[in-house]
C-alpha cells in the first residue's frame, strides 16, 4: 500500500511527488557512489546520499521516458548513482569557463 | 449487578484512556513520520559509518562496509515504503524484517573481525614473553 492512503505524512510524501519505488533506487545508486567516492567526510556523504536520492527522484522518470532504453527503476538506480559526478562535472567544467571567459586578454608583446 | 460493574469498568477505562488522549494521540498521528526520519537519520548514520569510519585496511572490512550499506538500504526502504495491511508478525513490516536481518549480518560479521583483529594476549610459559 503505497498509494499515500494512509497517514498524512504519507500524503505530504506523495504530495511532493517521492515515489518509494524510485527513492529506494536512487538512495541505492547513492550508497554504492558513496562506496566507491575519494573524498570522504561526513558533509560530502550526507550531501552525496541526499542528492542522488532527490536527483533520482526528480529526474529519474523523465530521463527514463527520455531514453527509453531501460524500465524506470534501473534508470532510477543509474541515476542516482551518476547524477552527483554529473552535475559536479558540469559544475566544474561551466566554472572553469566562466573563469577563462573573464580572465584577462593576454598583454601584447613588444613591437606592437 | 453484573452489568453496573462492567458500565463502571468502562468508564474507568474511559477517563484512563481520556488522560493519556493528548500525548497518545500526538505519538499515534506523528507514528509514521517518527519511524521515517528516524529511520532515514539512520541510513544516513550507516552510510557515514561505512564509508567515513570503516576505512582502514583489515581483513573482512570490505564485508563489514558491504554489510552497512545493505543495512542502510534497508533502513531507507523501513523509512520510504508503507505497508499497513501487510504486517507479518506483531507489526513488524516486511523492510523492518529486512533491518533485522542486515543488522544481524553486520553484527555477525563484526564479531567475527573483532575476533579475528583483536586476539587477547597470551604470556609464553617458556619464554615469559607475551606472544
Amino acid at each position: 500500500m503505497v498509494d499515500g492512503s494512509g497517514s498524512p505524512w504519507r500524503e505530504f510524501l506523495t504530495q511532493i511527488g517521492i515515489d518509494p519505488n524510485i527513492a529506494l533506487a536512487g538512495f541505492s545508486g547513492a550508497v554504492v557512489n558513496v562506496l566507491f567516492m575519494r573524498a570522504k567526510n561526513a558533509m560530502s556523504v550526507t550531501a552525496t546520499a541526499i542528492s542522488g536520492t532527490l536527483i533520482a527522484v526528480y529526474l529519474g522518470e523523465p530521463i527514463a521516458k527520455l531514453v527509453n532504453f531501460l524500465p524506470t527503476i534501473a534508470t532510477a538506480f543509474l541515476v542516482g548513482y551518476l547524477g552527483v559526478q554529473v552535475l559536479e562535472h558540469a559544475s566544474s567544467m561551466l566554472r572553469q569557463r566562466i573563469n577563462s571567459g573573464s580572465a584577462s586578454p593576454p598583454t601584447p608583446k613588444n613591437g606592437g | 449487578m453484573p452489568h453496573k460493574a462492567f458500565e463502571a469498568m468502562t468508564r474507568s477505562i474511559d477517563v484512563a484512556n481520556k488522560a493519556v488522549d493528548k500525548t497518545a494521540d500526538f505519538i499515534v498521528i506523528n507514528l509514521d513520520a517518527i519511524t521515517s526520519v528516524s529511520c532515514f537519520i539512520a541510513a544516513l548514520g550507516c552510510l557515514y559509518l561505512s564509508s567515513v569510519i570503516l576505512m582502514e585496511r583489515t581483513p573482512l572490512v570490505h564485508l563489514q562496509r558491504l554489510s552497512l550499506g545493505l543495512l542502510s538500504i534497508a533502513l531507507f526502504a523501513n523509512a520510504a515504503y508503507d505497508f499497513p495491511d501487510w504486517l507479518l508478525i506483531n507489526g513488524h513490516r516486511p523492510t523492518g524484517a529486512a533491518v533485522d536481518f542486515f543488522l544481524m549480518m553486520f553484527i555477525v560479521v563484526s564479531v567475527i573481525r573483532g575476533n579475528l583483529m583483536y586476539q587477547p594476549k597470551r604470556d609464553d610459559q617458556k619464554s615469559g614473553h607475551p606472544v
